[in-house]
């Protein structure tokens, strides 16, 4: 087993070897210097580290992933692409494989005016980065290693700007495939930013079907002023994948923001979700879903800070774990001294189906102003033996009750989705 | 119909049920009555496949089949319905789903081809007006927030949907107003003909003056001490449960007859 130095001295190795010579584009060579020097600085976490304490490390450091240089020549055709896209649902598609854009499988064309989709490698060194104020800076309270990661290995992902005053027809799929035979570590990256007056739907998915593979993914959203916003994330990697997801959301007045998490595949997984209000009268909902089973572990943190008086954020977040899969929750609710008249509310529930699954849960309250109204609750139960007679006594074969009952405890998460498909799919995964 | 020969049954290590016989043949309405922790719910949970009690001795016979080896679902789909007294309420599932997989469930097990949404729509319609059902109560979830008659109501209006062969009410009267008694016992009433069968499970003799029963088994301590017409609910009612129980208490002491 190999510590995190020698993980990251692994890192800086494959780093040498692709990017150093490289002629990428001077952002993208400057982004990625910043995140390998951070991460020097800081170095990995390790379990010591209280935000860390119940990850499985080993399966990352554990391994030499390699880097994918290109997509590795390997074909996939848009048909194979089919099963990972929302059913009976017309939507603008951004199709990643191993961590670059391919256009022969998107489904870009945009009619609306004025919105147009890019793609991290395709911006030009001209100019000034369209999102270098996006990027975390903004928002980087809390200090995330796997973030500065991204960054070092950085090589592709969808830029979103939405301009002032469009409300989007269809929702934005951004579908990140990692596939192929080698032991990879990707690093997708997606920024949206949407203007003023908005109205967008996004959903990020990730998928894959190769063996081991490590996918790092950072999503920062910024909502403009009075934007309606609503973002879902899927994931559904394969089952020996490790997956961290971080998704930092910056929300600006008047802004309203519904997210939701949900968290099926890989066999060890991290979600980081961050979202900051930084003005008045926002409204945020964070909600979540994780579904382990096996030997699963599914981490979940976030936090989201209240800066500014007479917001409004509501957290949901609900776990079915079986088998021997583990869970963990930790929540911070972070309410800047300015935050007067805060109203904030936390909950995670969570149903453990098995003697030997587990649940770790903590919430934090960080309260700074005296005037607000902020609540946090954790159960965690079993699935209702009465509930279960009293369907069966009806008729209802055990298995059919079952998921009868772990979707009606899972439905106000997954209500919330606005895409039908997205909804039904979700849903399915319950049986 | 169904055909109980001497039932024991316990729970952890209290004995509940000693020994019960009963034979109740189709087109019967029985009634069993008797004093509180007599065993009357008890018996009636064992015949719906509630794993809480564990059968020690005897069996039950439904239409031919050995009842107690069956899954509660598969006892639902032969045939059966039981009434709770307490429904459960679940929260998150609405009436209307709830009601269709089950129906759909025992259609299913019958060989019958599954009632699409509509057709599920116009037939619970019908059922809803007889018992007065209100459309929004089928459209929340599955007890949530009802109130004791709504729950009751519910429970017959499942039912009759289901269309059980034999119908088991546990203390389906516990609760009800006289108006909830009425809509209740006129469900009940609609449902039973030459091919049904009902067990009325009560305390009182309240219901038997809308459901007419054809016998009356009174149970203490595990056991049918008392069984006759529909006039012994008026003797009850008269002389309380005290007498019966005197009697009993008197006769070969239950545990000792057995050893």
């Amino acid at each position: 087993m190999k510590s995190d130095h020698e993980f990251l001295s692994h890192i800086q190795n494959e780093y040498d070897k692709l990017y150093k010579s490289n002629s990428a584009p001077e952002w993208l060579t400057k982004v990625r210097a910043r995140g390998i020097a951070s991460l020097h600085q800081s170095g990995l976490p390790t379990n010591l580290d209280e935000e860390w304490r119940f990850f499985n490390f080993p399966s990352i450091y554990g391994n030499e992933f390699s880097i994918p240089d290109g997509t590795l020549g390997v074909t996939v055709t848009k048909a194979e692409i089919e099963k990972y896209t929302l059913k009976n649902t017309d939507a603008y598609l951004l199709v990643f494989l191993n961590g670059r854009f391919r256009k022969d499988l998107s489904d870009v064309e945009t009619d609306e005016k004025n919105f147009k989709f890019c793609t991290l490698s395709s911006l030009s060194t001209a100019g000034r980065l369209p999102f270098d104020n996006l990027l975390v800076k903004h928002i980087g309270l809390e200090n995330n290693p796997f973030t500065e990661l991204n960054s070092a290995l950085l090589t592709d992902g969808a830029y979103l700007a939405i301009p002032d005053d469009m409300r989007l027809a269809k929702p934005v799929h951004i579908l990140h495939l990692t596939t192929g035979s080698e032991k990879l570590a990707v690093s997708p990256r997606n920024i949206i930013a949407i203007g003023e007056n908005c109205h967008a739907t996004i959903l990020e998915s990730y998928v894959g079907d190769c063996a081991d593979y490590f996918s790092n993914s950072v999503t920062e959203i910024v909502v403009g002023e009075s934007s309606i916003a609503n973002h879902y994330k899927l994931q559904k990697e394969s089952d020996s994948a490790v997956h961290v997801g971080t998704v930092y959301a910056y929300q600006h007045k008047g802004s309203q923001f519904t997210s939701c998490t949900i968290a099926v595949g890989s066999k060890v997984n991290r979600n980081n979700v961050h979202v900051f209000l930084s003005d008045e009268n926002i409204e945020c909902t964070l909600n979540g879903l994780y579904l382990g089973n096996g030997k699963q572990l599914i981490d979940n943190r976030t936090r989201i800070d209240h800066a500014k008086p007479n917001c409004r954020s509501w957290e949901v977040f609900k776990g079915i774990l079986d088998d021997n899969s583990s869970g963990v929750f930790n929540g911070k609710i972070y309410v800047h001294q300015d935050a007067q008249k805060t109203d904030a509310k936390q909950t995670n529930r969570v149903l453990l189906l098995s003697d030997d699954a587990k649940i770790n849960t903590k919430p934090e309250l960080e309260i700074f102003a005296d005037d607000v109204k902020c609540t946090h609750g954790a159960t965690v139960g079993q699935l209702d033996g009465e509930a279960m007679f009293y369907l069966r006594s009806r008729g209802i074969d055990y298995k059919s009750a079952y998921a009868i009952l772990t979707k009606a405890f899972a439905a106000d998460v997954i209500d919330t989705i606005s895409i039908k498909s997205l909804k039904e799919e979700v849903y399915a995964l319950l049986g | 119909m169904i055909e109980i020969k001497n039932l024991w049954a316990k729970i952890e290590d209290k004995g509940i049920l000693k020994g019960i016989n009963l034979t109740i043949n189709k087109g019967e309405v029985h009634a069993i009555m008797g004093p509180n922790g007599s065993g009357k719910s008890t018996l009636a949970q064992i015949l719906a496949g509630r794993e809480t009690y564990e059968v020690t001795e005897g069996s039950v016979t439904f239409k031919g089949k050995d009842l107690l080896d069956m899954d509660p679902e598969i006892r639902a789909r032969e045939g059966i319905f039981m009434a709770f007294q307490y429904p459960v309420e679940i929260p998150g599932v609405s009436c209307t789903y709830f009601l269709k997989s089950a129906l759909n469930g025992i259609r299913d097990h019958k060989g019958q081809p599954p009632l699409d949404a509509m057709e599920f729509l116009a037939m619970i319609r019908e059922k809803m007006d007889l018992l007065g059902i209100d459309q929004n109560l089928i459209n929340r979830a599955v007890n949530e927030g009802f109130s004791g008659g709504e729950k009751k109501r519910n429970e017959i209006f499942q039912m009759q949907v289901l269309n059980p062969d034999l119908a088991i009410l546990d203390e389906t009267d516990s609760g009800l107003d006289i108006d909830a008694l009425k809509v209740v016992a006129s469900g009940v009433t609609q449902f039973k003909n030459s091919e049904k069968s009902v067990i009325v499970v009560t305390h009182y003799q309240r219901l038997l003056d809308y459901i007419t029963p054809d016998f009356i088994h009174v149970l203490y301590n595990g056991r049918i001490v008392k069984s006759g017409g529909k006039e012994l609910a008026h003797e009850l009612e008269d002389q309380g449960y005290d007498r019966i129980k005197n009697e009993a208490d008197s006769a070969l002491p239950v545990e000792e007859s057995i050893a």
